[in-house]
């Protein structure tokens, strides 16, 4: 990177934190420190949901799934508004009308201590992971760029993050994370304009989209039914709301930033604005993602995108069969450039639909023969060593970044990146010390201190957090794509916790021991399925969710049987 | 009944917002599958 990018990415960085520290000042008790006053605005709110659910992780992977595997991805956000009308008629009045801290204090008003505490660990265990892979996101971008190892660029992510939500916790969170979406936005908006800028003359916007359509990239609805297909329409509507509702109504990150709402209409109308934008948001950014696939059509990509691997198998005793494949790569681009040539040519004369046909089916084949290249270089390489990272996703984006955008460009771009990445982790490890604090410490530990230790004590807990998180982050390298690697974390305890939470909401006649009986036979059924991959992990979230409500009703009948026998 | 001060600012109920977001979705939809099938 030159200097100038350097002095973009560090002003952005530093004047946010700096700005977020100050706005932050003044925490005198946990209130303060954990629901920022209760005080925000809706359109802080909204915005606070996004950033947290918008990490680093979506601008690195989301482009790279594009490239990939198309469009289809948008589809998981097909359930997020019809969560948002779920959360916005039920969960919010329910917890802000009990005051509560954590979603998690609910339930044990609702059943009991047992069952609020093992709904808790689920959440810390899983959040606690997610946060992680949050963190090492980024990472890989200053590992690559500055070509430092990548535990140093961890331990600085990870640092930058818990040096302000140490001090100025969920308000620091909230107002930096506003600034950060302002940033990501432009962002975004120029990084798409600049891809397009790139491409050769006779590519405009639609000759792009129709070559990457005509390359099954568009793939933006698939109606078809299949269990084992994570991205269909069924599975993103039934799926996707389970999903969504577990996360946005019982994971403690989003709870903690909508309980902010200075009411209820402001806390409603924050995640109305979520549901609203969401689904284009991420639909624009798989679009960039599109773009970069058809760039790279023209301009000669890398056989493997991950550099730090291409490094290791150059220097292996595989270097001169790697070599081969790499000089096969460059004579197939260059027969793929024509075809795609040729496509775009007759798709623009209006040639007969046999030729284009054709043209498309011959395009079709090199397609073939380049991934079946490509597979040969990842078999190498997991020969090589067997734990090399075989999927180069997330680095597709990067490269392009750092390879083609003008200075200055280029440091705004990794800023936007590092500010994703501090929004979601700021919130991930805020929500894990405000869990440990309210419904451990406060609960089990020190139940009547002074408003000043519980502060002293949420403080601990957020570096305590950070310190976890950054750990994990040094171990997050080996779970392949990034972003599907938190869905499916998320999809083997979010569904179970979101049907304790509905028992709790619907089924009245349920008690405590039901409940927490179901959840734990659950989560090992749950855990099973997911070992034996027996369907896409999308479905976990549904089954999860109707197994508890399920199972919890069936224990319920059959306590309630034996009282009535003795 | 809802109180005042919880009335959204727009669309005059609660139900009718939900109706906007549910309007909203299905009309993302029909838009991607018509993006879906006009470039395949």
């Amino acid at each position: 990177m030159s200097f100038i990018d350097w002095a973009v990415l560090a002003i952005t960085i530093i004047s946010i934190v700096v700005y977020g520290l100050w706005k932050s000042r003044g925490a005198k008790n946990i209130e303060g420190y954990l629901l920022a006053d209760k005080e925000l605005p809706w359109y802080q709110v909204g915005l606070s949901v996004m950033a947290t659910q918008a990490s680093a992780i979506t601008f690195i992977s989301l482009p790279g799934q594009a490239y990939s595997d198309g469009m289809g991805f948008v589809q998981m956000y097909f359930g997020l508004p019809l969560a948002t009308i779920i959360l916005c008629k039920t969960f919010i009045p329910i917890f802000r009308n009990l005051n509560v801290y954590t979603a998690y204090e609910y339930l044990e008003n609702r059943f009991d201590s047992k069952t609020r505490s093992f709904t808790a660990f689920l959440f810390l265990v899983q959040r606690g992971i997610s946060t992680g892979i949050t963190i090492y996101a980024p990472s890989i971008i200053l590992s690559t760029i500055l070509d430092i190892h990548i535990t140093y660029t961890t331990l600085f992510t990870g640092g930058l993050v818990i040096s302000y939500i140490v001090y100025g916790g969920t308000k620091a969170v909230a107002y930096t994370q506003m600034f950060q979406m302002a940033i990501i936005f432009s962002g975004l908006f120029i990084a798409a304009f600049m891809v397009v800028h790139l491409l050769p003359e006779e590519m405009g916007l639609v000759e792009t989209l129709h070559l990457a359509g005509k390359m099954d990239k568009l793939n933006a609805i698939n109606l078809s039914f299949n269990i084992n297909d994570p991205y269909n329409v069924w599975s993103g509507l039934i799926g996707g709301f389970f999903l969504q509702l577990s996360y946005l109504g019982t994971d403690q990150s989003q709870v903690g930033r909508y309980l902010t709402g200075k009411s209820i209409k402001e806390s409603r109308l924050g995640l109305v604005m979520n549901s609203l934008i969401k689904i284009p948001m991420q639909f624009s950014i798989l679009l960039i993602g599109i773009l970069v696939f058809v760039f790279y059509q023209f301009n000669t990509p890398p056989l493997f995108f991950n550099k730090t691997e291409v490094a290791r198998i150059e220097t292996s005793i595989h270097a001169q069969e790697y070599h081969t494949l790499e000089a096969a790569h460059k004579n197939l681009y260059e027969v793929k450039k024509n075809q795609a040539q040729t496509l775009v040519q007759a798709i623009k004369n209006h040639e007969a639909t046999a030729y284009i046909d054709q043209a498309q089916q011959e395009l079709h084949k090199t397609v073939i023969a380049e991934k079946k290249l490509k597979k040969e270089a990842t078999d190498l390489m997991t020969q090589n060593d067997s734990l090399a990272d075989t999927n180069d996703t997330n680095y597709v984006f990067l490269t392009f970044v750092t390879t083609y955008l003008p200075v200055g460009l280029v440091g705004l771009l990794i800023a936007i990146i590092l500010l994703a990445s501090m929004g979601s982790t700021a919130s991930g490890i805020n929500s894990l010390a405000s869990t440990s604090i309210v419904d451990f410490y406060k609960r089990f530990v020190n139940k009547t201190a002074n408003p000043q230790t519980y502060l002293n004590a949420s403080r601990w807990a957020t570096a305590a957090w950070g310190v976890f998180c950054v750990v994990v982050a040094l171990y997050a390298g080996q779970l392949g794509n990034l972003i599907e690697a938190v869905n499916k974390l998320g999809s083997l305890f979010y569904g179970n916790i979101l049907g304790i939470f509905l028992v709790a909401f619907y089924l009245k006649q349920v008690k405590g021991s039901a409940v927490f009986y179901a959840a734990i036979v659950t989560e090992i059924f749950i855990i099973a399925i997911w070992w034996n991959d027996l369907m896409a992990y999308l479905w976990l979230n549904a089954i999860g969710c109707m197994l508890v409500m399920l199972i919890s009703l069936m224990m319920q009948y059959i306590q309630n049987t034996f009282s009535k026998v003795r | 009944m809802e109180e005042k001060e919880d009335m959204p600012p727009f669309l005059g109920t609660w139900n009718r917002v939900y109706a906007f977001i549910l309007g909203w979705l299905l009309f993302t939809m029909v838009l991607f599958y018509i993006f879906t099938n006009y470039y395949k």
